[in-house]
């Protein structure tokens, strides 16, 4: 290659590497400070024990995952966590995927739907908490007035653990089947209409439609739905504190979570190093059943014929 | 020289005199933090205007917190080197771990003859830690008293509030209302059954004084262990299930504490002397009375002190202290107690009795007061926080279960859990000591 080309390619590449590296330098900083270096931070600090007000870090190896073991509090927590979970991913599933076919058909009034159905999604989680806390009141509410019309006495929905817990999964539910609902429809409409037109020339019935052509081809959304609804469930935190803590009617541990009990034992106890060791058990937790879910709906691959 | 070189050079130097002028400004005016958290708030409030009136070259910023939020403030700006430098704390027990790591700074040797002249030194003694002085007491001992709601209780041809605990039975029993459906409408006594904090292990522990118990008890070496898994400790919880489900006088649908109280929803309850400044503004035609807590095996309170502390991490310490006395010397104080309705019992230099004739509520607060056989403090142990809260949250469980009615095995098994619990979390920072053998009865000692 004649020298002049040369030396024209090396003047180019250089400062398009300097600019990447210009724009990129921000972003990949902020990831670095906000995400890596506190994540990588909790991953060592789960085997020291030291308090938030204390400078002194003591290495203490697996002694805060056995303590976790003996935990009652965090056990009851990884346990009504999942009791939301297994509550809140199929009906929330369901009922968004329901929802979003129903739209794709085309009913009358769809965008009246579509933004009524979405509107609790774009409202922030506290104050719908705090409404649906008023709405589950056991002297002024909403809920206790309607039921007092079928002769039934006031519950108190929030102040019972047994109780509370199926009326926080309704409002979760309540307020996230529009997000779902949308990212199903926008799967749906993705799937050609001649797979329909051809399955019904063929004499296929809308449960079948439905069965073999719908689900097979939204698989791909279906997973992530799932995976995303898990790692959310797992993540609960914002409407159970607000609907049943600090408050004197609350029924305070009985509906504990896993994330209050971390922001518990760091913020409250100062036990910073215990809290990381419960969120290190959060992350694999959440990992193992996402990496569960991929392998499920892994597609099985057919062998080319050669 | 060239006009826009000229331009340029007067421009910087003008930027630069005007840099310094400002700096001067800024060197003669100290800018304080005070942090507090919302009880105290419209009092304190109140002060600091005062002083800033007093003392242009002093700018205090006083930020009000929810008291969660201002716990947490603390334990995260202060190690931070950040936060305030002027702070409210309950002593002993919120302020310890702080004092404990070194981020508070001791008094201050004027503040230290202010106080020698104006506490008592019994009060002093019990502010210390480590045998050193870090704050200035704002109010206290905030003692627990039993508010009685007179109307009801002279409806039930009840003349007086409850002087023991058959007493207090028997009145709420009388006192209790009901709808059709047998559904409690109006409690006869309002108890914490729930929340989300220590105040639930520290209301039971009211009850478990009186009856001979204690939640964390010292050794004589200065060691602690619990002192709850015994007779009182059994009896105590057993008097709050049959409370709820025998004679059925309170219950968890029911609104509960001083709100209740000013909705004449409940006949008693029990609270410190501010709920007085909440019944003035929220119910101020009520008419009730205010009692010592009926006694048991004795007759005794938990009692707290709330002071003002200077973090260490200051600038301006002479100015945080000075903040600090302004706010507690004597004709400020009272004022603060008044707009807040709090009590500061032990300061030699005010007189009470002037005090009082401006409010006979509080005069009726400081008679039940001195009809304690004896207070006990909060223990100066760092976890003390966990070691409540998880008895708590252990509490709040039994409360809802009914099977432990007439089940003393279950009664003792919620007990013994919780104190083995408290035990752990105590030998876990190092100061668990082995509990002494009592050959008596609790009969026996507390006669």
């Amino acid at each position: 290659m004649p020298k002049y080309s040369k030396i024209k390619k090396r003047t180019i590449k250089v400062p398009q590497y300097l600019f990447c590296f210009y724009v990129l330098f921000p972003v990949v900083s902020a990831f670095l400070i906000l995400r890596v270096i506190p994540i990588s931070s909790t991953f060592i600090y789960a085997f020291f024990k030291f308090s938030l007000i204390s400078p002194v870090k003591t290495f203490v190896g697996l002694n805060n995952f056995v303590q976790i073991a003996k935990d009652p509090f965090f056990k009851l927590a990884f346990w009504n966590t999942t009791v939301f979970v297994v509550l809140t991913v199929p009906v929330t599933f369901v009922i968004s995927l329901i929802l979003a076919v129903l739209m794709d058909r085309g009913i009358k009034l769809v965008s009246l739907y579509e933004l009524l159905y979405f509107i609790p999604v774009v409202v922030p989680m506290v104050p719908v908490a705090m409404i649906w806390k008023w709405i589950y009141d056991p002297t002024y509410g909403l809920l206790n007035y309607f039921i007092s019309f079928f002769g039934q006495s006031p519950k108190g929905w929030l102040l019972k653990s047994e109780i509370a817990i199926y009326a926080i999964a309704i409002m979760s539910v309540w307020k996230i089947i529009g997000y779902y609902m949308v990212i199903f429809l926008v799967g749906l409409k993705g799937i050609s209409r001649r797979y329909y037109e051809a399955a019904t020339i063929d004499g296929a019935s809308s449960w079948q439609l439905f069965r073999y052509i719908t689900l097979p081809l939204l698989k791909p959304i279906i997973f992530f739905v799932l995976i995303m609804q898990m790692i959310q469930g797992f993540n609960v935190f914002t409407q159970v504190y607000v609907m049943t803590m600090e408050t004197a009617g609350a029924p305070g541990a009985l509906v504990r979570v896993i994330v209050f009990d971390v922001y518990e034992t760091a913020f409250r106890f100062f036990k910073m190093g215990y809290a990381c060791s419960k969120s290190l058990v959060l992350f694999f937790v959440v990992l193992t059943l996402t990496i569960i879910a991929f392998k499920i709906g892994k597609e099985k691959r057919i062998p080319r014929r050669r | 020289m060239n006009k826009k070189y000229r331009f340029l050079v007067v421009f910087l130097l003008a930027a630069l005199l005007g840099l310094s002028l400002s700096n001067l400004s800024l060197a003669e005016k100290v800018t304080l933090n005070f942090w507090s958290d919302t009880t105290p708030g419209p009092g304190l409030k109140e002060q600091v205007e005062k002083f800033t009136n007093l003392h242009p070259n002093v700018e205090v910023n006083f930020s009000l917190y929810p008291l969660r939020e201002y716990e947490r403030k603390m334990a995260l700006s202060l190690p931070a080197g950040a936060g305030p430098d002027v702070c409210i704390f309950n002593l002993v027990p919120t302020a310890h771990p702080y004092i404990k790591n070194g981020y508070m700074a001791e008094v201050s040797p004027e503040i230290m003859s202010f106080l020698q002249r104006t506490v008592e030194s019994r009060y002093l003694d019990l502010l210390k830690i480590d045998n050193k002085l870090w704050c200035v007491p704002l109010n206290g001992p905030d003692d627990k008293i039993l508010f009685w709601n007179k109307t009801m209780f002279a409806e039930a041809g009840l003349a007086r509030a409850p002087d023991n605990l058959k007493e207090l039975i028997d009145f709420a029993c009388k006192l209790a209302k009901y709808d059709g459906k047998g559904n409690l409408l109006r409690s006869g006594i309002s108890l914490r059954l729930s929340g989300a904090g220590a105040g639930v292990a520290e209301k039971w522990w009211s009850w478990l004084l009186n009856a001979g118990g204690i939640v964390v008890e010292e050794t004589p070496s200065g060691k602690y262990h619990n002192g709850y898994d015994n007779q009182a400790g059994r009896e105590t919880l057993k008097f709050y299930i049959d409370l709820l489900y025998k004679y059925r006088v309170d219950a968890h649908a029911v609104e509960h504490d001083v709100s209740a109280f000013a909705q004449e929803k409940t006949a008693m309850f029990k609270r410190e002397a501010w709920a007085c400044g909440y019944i003035k503004e929220h119910a101020p035609n009520l008419n009730y009375g205010i009692a010592p807590l009926p006694r048991y095996r004795r007759r005794y309170s938990i009692a707290m002190f709330a002071g003002l502390l200077v973090p260490k991490k200051t600038k301006h310490p002479k100015e945080a202290w000075d903040l600090i006395k302004f706010i507690t010397e004597k004709e400020n104080i009272k004022d603060f107690l008044r707009t807040t309705g709090r009590l500061l019992i032990g300061r030699k230099d005010i007189d009470y009795n002037i005090f009082l004739k401006e409010s006979p509520k509080l005069r009726v607060v400081l008679e039940a007061y001195q009809k304690y056989e004896g207070e006990f403090f909060y223990p100066a142990i760092e976890n003390w926080d966990e070691i409540y809260t998880n008895l708590a949250y252990r509490l709040v469980e039994a409360y809802k279960n009914e099977k432990l009615l007439d089940n003393p095995e279950g009664i003792a098994k919620v007990i013994s859990d919780a104190a083995e619990e408290t035990d752990d979390l105590l030998k876990e920072i190092g100061v668990y000591g082995e509990p002494e053998v009592h050959s008596q009865t609790l009969e026996e000692i507390w006669q």
